[in-house]
C-alpha cells in the first residue's frame, strides 16, 4: 500500500511539471485558438538561454531578467510575423505554422548556444523529505509550489486586471470583443509573451531535472495528452490533466512495465488520452463545441 | 393547382439549446408539389426547423413524417436516398473543389462503385462517372454555370456560389428541396434569377420546396403557402394572401421591429 | 500532351538514367527521393485530400519495413513484390486502428492519435525482439532484392525497383483522387456537414483514407529500408521523419500528388546543397551546424509557404510555366 502511495505521489509530482507546460498551451489556445506546437521549442530556448547566460558569469537574477525579456520579445515577434499574417486560416494551417516555428526556434537555440547538454542548478536541493511513510524530494515540492503560484497568479490576472478581462472576452467571442473595441492583436501579443514566461519557468524546472538539452522539446509534447484530458481551454483542466497523466504514467511503468519489458512511459500517456478522447471529446473541463448549420 | 397529398408532416416538434427554446410544439404540413415558405424574424427558429427536417438536429419531442413514414429523428446518412436535399444559410460548398465537382458531389449517395473499381476503371465506375458528368452538364446548363465548370468554387462571386449550392442539391433529383435563405445578400437582379431557377426546378424536376426567405416580396410571389415562426412558435400558416392580412403576423413583425417590409407589403 | 510528357519522363528515368547515373546519384539522391515521395503521396491522400492531420507517417513506414522483412523471413518462397504488398496491407490494418478515433475527433485532436501511433509502434518494434528476429543489435540487414529471378541489389537496380513501385502506386493515387473516392475525401475535408447531408459516408471515407495512406507509407517504408538504407531498424523511423514527410507535402503542395515529388526533391536536395555551400563558402564541414541551419531554413520555408503560397511549389511551378508559355507566345516565331 505504502509503495502504491509512493508511486502515486511520485507520479503526481512529475505531473506538476506536465501541468506547467500545458499551461503555456492553454494560454495561447484560449485566446487565439492556436495549438502552439512550438511551446516545447520555447521551453528549450528559454532554458538554454538562461543556462548559457549564467555560464557566461552573469548573476542569477540578471540572467533571469534578460531571459525573461528575450522570451517576451520572442512571443511578440511570433505573433507579429507568423500568426498575424495567418489570421483566419484553418486550425490545421496554424498548427503546421507553429510546427515550422518549432524547427526555427530549436535550430536557432542550438546554433546560438551550442548542442551540448548543460547542467542547471537552481540551488534547490534534491534531498528527500519524509512525510509519514512517503518520501518527497524537496525539489519536487518547490516545483509544485512554483507551479501553484503561477496558476494562482494567472487566475488572478484573468479575474482582476483589465487585460485579463480582455483575454476572457476574446476567448468567449472574438467578434463581440472586436465590436467593443478590443485590439485582438494586442491581446494575442500579450498571450504569446505570457506563454514565453510560462515556458521560461517550465524550462528552468525541467532543465534542472533533466539537464538542458534538445530532448526537452519532445518531453514537452506530453503536454498534448494532458490537454486532451483537461480540455484545451481550461487552466484547471491543465492542472488536473497533468497530475492524472503523471500518476497514470508512473503507475503503468511500475505495474504494467515489467510484463512488457518496460519503456511504457514513452507512449502510455498518448494511448490513455486516445481512449479518453473517444469517451469525452471535450476533455474533463473543456467546452464542447456545438455544430451549427 | 397543387396536389393535396402531404409529403412532409411535422407534429409537435420541440427543440431547445441549453435553456433557449428554439422550437415549441411546431406542426407543419407541406403538400407535395408546393413551394412552402417559412418566414419570421431573426432567431425565430427557421433554420432550426430545417435542421430538424434534415436530421442535423434531433428534436426533444415530436415526429417527422416524410413520404408516409414516421421518424423521431431523420437519419442524415439516409437523407439522399429518402429524396431530401438542402442548401445552407451560410454557404457550405467544398471550397477546394471545382464548380463541376461540387455539383457532381450532389450524387455522392448514388455512386455504386467502390474505390477498387475506381482505381481499375471498371465498367461500373466508368458508368457512374459518365452519368454524373452528364447530369452535372445538364444542371450547369440549367443554372447558366457551364462556362464556370472548371473554376475553383471559392473564386466565384457570392451569388454564383449560392447557385452552385442549388445545383448540388438539384442534381440528386430530390423529392423535397430545403432552401435556407437562397437569396440572402443578393442583388435584385440575382434574386430574380434565383426565383426563376426555383420555379423552373419545381416544374422540371417535380420538386417540393421548403423555402426560408426574408424578402417578403419574393415570398409572396413565389410561394403556395407561407408559415410564420416567432420565438420558436408557428403563429400562422396559409396562402400568401391570408398571411399578408393576418394581424398576429403584423404584430409579430412590428413587435420585434425587425422587418418593416412585411408591414409595407401588408398595407 | 500531358500524358506523353509524363511517359517520356518515365522512359528517361527508367531507361536512360540507370545507364548514365553514378552510385552517388542513386544512393544519396534518387532512391531516398523516391521513397520519400511515395510516403509524401500517401500522407497527401490523408492530409491533403481527406483533411486528416497525421504526424505518424514514420510509424507506418516502420510497420511496412518490419512487416516486409518478417514476411520474407518467415514465409518461404514468397515473391519479393508480394511481401511489399503484404507489408502495405499490414500497415493499412494498423492505420485503420489508429484512424478509428477520427470518427469523433477533428482537427488537431487527431494529432494525439497519430502521436500515439508514432510512439507506440516505435516502442513495440524496439521492445519485442521477435520483430527483429531476435537479433541482439536490433539492426537487421535487408534481404536480397530479386524479382522474377532478376537481381536488383546494385545501386542502379535498387533505384529502378523503387522507381517501378513508386510509378505504379502514383498512377493508382492519381486515379483515386480523380474518382468519386477522391471527391468524397475532399468533401469531408472542406465541409463535413454538407458532405454528410448529401450522403457521403463520412466515417468510411476517413477510414479508407487512413488505410490507403498507411498502405502507401508502409510500402515507402519498405523502399526506405530495403532499397535506401539496406538495413531495417526502428530507430530510423522517428517523429522527426514523420514531421519531414509532413513538410514534404506542405512545401510541395497540399492536395497534389505531384506536390509530394516536388517536396521530396526539396527535402532530399536541401541538406546536400547546404553542406556543399558550407564547404565551399565558409570552409566548414561541420555537419552539426549545417543540420541546424537546415532546420531553421525548413522552418522558415514552412511558414513562408503557408503564408505566401499555401498551394506549395507545385503552384509556383505551374505559374512559372504558364508565364513562360505566355512569354513565348508573344515572341514572334523565328524566321527560318
Ligand atoms: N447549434 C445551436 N446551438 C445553440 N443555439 C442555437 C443553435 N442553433 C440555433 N440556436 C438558437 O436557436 C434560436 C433559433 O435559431 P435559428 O438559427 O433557427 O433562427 P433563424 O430563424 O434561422 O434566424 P435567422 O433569420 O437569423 O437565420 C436562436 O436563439 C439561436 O441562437
Ligand atoms: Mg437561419
Amino acid at each position: 500500500m505504502s509503495f502504491f502511495v509512493d508511486v502515486l505521489v511520485g507520479g503526481l509530482l512529475s505531473g506538476v511539471m506536465y501541468s506547467l507546460v500545458a499551461l503555456g498551451f492553454v494560454l495561447i489556445y484560449k485566446t487565439s485558438g492556436v495549438l502552439n506546437f512550438a511551446q516545447g521549442a520555447m521551453v528549450l530556448f528559454a532554458a538554454l538561454t538562461f543556462v548559457s547566460l549564467t555560464e557566461h558569469k552573469l548573476p542569477f537574477a540578471v540572467s533571469l531578467l534578460v531571459t525573461l525579456a528575450i522570451m517576451v520579445a520572442l512571443g511578440w515577434l511570433i505573433e507579429r510575423f507568423v500568426l498575424k499574417p495567418l489570421v483566419n486560416q484553418s486550425s490545421i494551417t496554424l498548427f503546421m505554422a507553429t510546427l515550422g516555428l518549432s524547427y526555427v526556434i530549436e535550430g536557432a537555440a542550438q546554433l546560438l548556444w551550442g548542442t551540448e547538454v548543460h547542467g542547471l542548478d537552481l540551488g534547490i536541493p534534491d534531498t528527500p523529505m519524509q512525510f509519514g511513510s512517503v518520501a518527497i524530494s524537496e525539489f519536487d515540492l518547490v516545483a509544485a509550489l512554483i507551479a501553484a503560484t503561477m496558476v494562482a497568479a494567472l487566475t488572478l490576472f484573468f479575474r482582476t486586471t483589465r487585460t485579463g478581462l480582455a483575454f476572457r472576452a476574446v476567448a468567449d467571442d472574438q467578434l463581440a470583443a472586436i465590436a467593443v473595441g478590443l485590439r485582438l492583436s494586442h491581446v494575442w501579443a500579450i498571450a504569446w509573451a505570457l506563454a514565453g514566461v510560462v515556458a521560461l519557468v517550465a524550462g528552468l524546472l525541467w532543465g534542472a531535472r533533466l539537464g538542458v538539452q534538445f530532448s526537452l522539446s519532445t518531453v514537452v509534447l506530453k503536454a498534448l495528452p494532458v490537454l486532451v484530458l483537461g480540455g484545451f481551454d481550461s487552466i484547471a483542466g491543465a492542472i488536473v490533466g497533468g497530475l492524472l497523466i503523471g500518476a497514470i504514467e508512473k503507475s503503468a511503468e511500475v505495474y504494467i512495465g515489467p510484463f512488457v519489458g518496460g519503456g511504457t512511459e514513452g507512449w502510455i500517456a498518448y494511448v490513455v488520452a486516445l481512449g479518453f478522447l473517444l469517451v469525452r471529446p471535450a476533455g474533463l473541463f473543456g467546452q464542447r463545441e456545438l455544430v451549427r448549420a | 393547382m397543387s396536389a393535396e397529398r402531404a409529403l412532409l408532416e411535422l407534429r409537435g416538434i420541440e427543440l431547445s439549446f441549453g435553456g433557449v427554446r428554439a422550437l415549441s410544439s411546431v406542426d407543419l404540413t407541406v403538400r407535395e408539389g408546393d413551394i412552402h415558405a417559412i418566414i419570421g424574424p431573426n432567431g425565430a427558429g427557421k433554420s432550426s426547423l430545417l435542421n430538424v427536417i434534415s436530421g442535423l438536429y434531433r428534436p426533444l419531442a415530436g415526429t417527422i413524417a416524410f413520404a408516409g413514414k414516421d421518424y423521431t429523428h431523420v437519419p442524415v446518412s439516409a437523407l439522399a436516398h429518402l429524396g431530401i436535399a438542402r442548401t445552407f444559410q451560410n454557404l457550405a460548398l467544398f471550397a477546394g473543389m471545382s464548380v463541376r465537382d461540387n455539383i457532381v458531389m450532389g450524387r455522392a449517395a448514388f455512386a455504386r462503385s467502390n474505390f477498387a473499381e475506381n482505381v481499375l476503371g471498371l465498367p461500373r465506375s466508368r458508368s457512374d462517372e459518365r452519368e454524373s458528368a452528364r447530369r452535372a452538364e445538364e444542371i450547369m446548363d440549367f443554372l447558366g454555370l457551364h462556362a464556370k465548370g472548371d473554376r475553383k468554387v471559392a473564386t466565384l462571386p457570392y451569388g454564383l456560389q449560392k447557385r452552385v449550392e442549388l445545383g448540388r442539391a438539384l442534381i440528386a433529383g430530390p423529392r423535397l428541396l430545403l432552401l435556407d435563405e437562397p437569396m440572402a445578400g443578393m442583388t435584385a437582379g440575382e434574386k430574380l434569377e434565383m426565383c426563376r431557377f426555383i420555379v423552373e426546378a419545381k416544374a422540371e424536376f417535380h420538386t417540393t420546396v421548403v423555402l426560408i426567405e426574408h424578402d417578403i416580396g419574393v415570398v409572396m410571389d413565389l410561394s403556395d403557402r407561407v408559415a410564420v415562426l416567432d420565438y420558436g412558435r408557428k403563429i400562422a400558416d396559409g396562402p400568401p394572401d391570408l398571411i399578408r392580412a393576418d394581424q398576429k403576423v403584423i404584430d409579430a413583425y412590428i413587435g420585434v421591429d425587425h422587418d418593416e417590409r412585411l408591414v409595407e407589403a401588408a398595407v | 500532351m500531358r500524358f506523353w510528357l509524363v511517359a517520356a519522363l518515365l522512359a528517361v528515368a527508367l531507361l536512360v538514367v540507370p545507364r548514365v547515373g553514378n552510385t552517388y546519384l542513386f544512393d544519396a539522391i534518387l532512391t531516398p527521393f523516391l521513397a520519400l515521395s511515395l510516403a509524401g503521396v500517401g500522407l497527401n491522400l490523408l492530409t491533403g485530400y481527406a483533411g486528416q492531420i497525421s504526424v505518424g507517417s514514420a510509424a507506418f513506414m516502420a510497420i511496412g519495413a518490419f512487416a516486409a522483412y518478417n514476411f520474407n523471413l518467415r514465409v518461404p518462397h514468397l515473391p519479393l513484390l508480394a511481401s511489399f504488398a503484404l507489408a502495405g496491407l499490414t500497415a493499412a490494418a494498423v492505420g485503420i486502428v489508429f484512424g478509428l478515433p477520427s470518427l469523433r475527433l477533428k482537427g488537431f485532436y487527431l494529432l494525439v492519435s497519430t502521436l500515439a501511433a508514432q510512439y507506440f509502434v516505435q516502442w513495440a518494434l524496439t521492445n519485442f525482439h521477435w520483430f527483429a528476429n531476435d537479433d541482439p543489435s536490433g539492426v537487421i540487414t535487408a534481404p536480397q532484392l530479386a524479382v522474377a529471378g532478376i537481381d536488383f541489389s546494385s545501386s542502379a537496380g535498387r533505384y529502378v525497383l523503387s522507381l517501378a513501385v513508386v510509378a505504379t502506386l502514383t498512377f493508382v493515387a492519381l486515379r483515386l483522387v480523380h474518382s468519386q473516392t477522391g471527391r468524397n475525401w475532399m468533401a469531408v475535408r472542406d465541409k463535413d456537414l454538407a458532405a454528410a447531408v448529401i450522403g457521403v459516408p463520412i466515417f468510411r471515407s476517413k477510414l479508407l483514407a487512413f488505410a490507403i495512406s498507411s498502405f502507401y507509407c508502409g510500402v515507402a517504408g519498405v523502399l526506405w529500408a530495403f532499397a535506401y538504407l539496406r538495413t531495417v531498424e526502428s530507430d530510423g523511423f522517428t517523429l522527426d521523419l514523420s514531421f519531414r514527410i509532413l513538410f514534404i507535402i506542405i512545401i510541395g503542395g497540399l492536395a497534389s500528388v505531384r506536390g509530394a515529388f516536388f517536396g521530396a526533391a526539396f527535402i532530399v536536395v536541401l541538406p546536400l546543397l547546404l553542406s556543399r555551400i558550407g564547404a565551399s563558402f565558409f570552409g566548414t564541414t561541420d555537419s552539426g551546424i549545417a543540420e541546424l541551419v537546415e532546420m531553421i531554413l525548413i522552418g522558415v520555408l514552412i511558414i513562408a509557404f503557408l503564408i505566401a503560397e499555401p498551394a506549395g511549389l507545385v503552384s509556383l511551378w505551374d505559374r512559372g510555366r504558364r508565364r513562360l508559355a505566355r512569354l513565348l507566345s508573344f515572341v514572334p516565331a523565328p524566321q527560318s
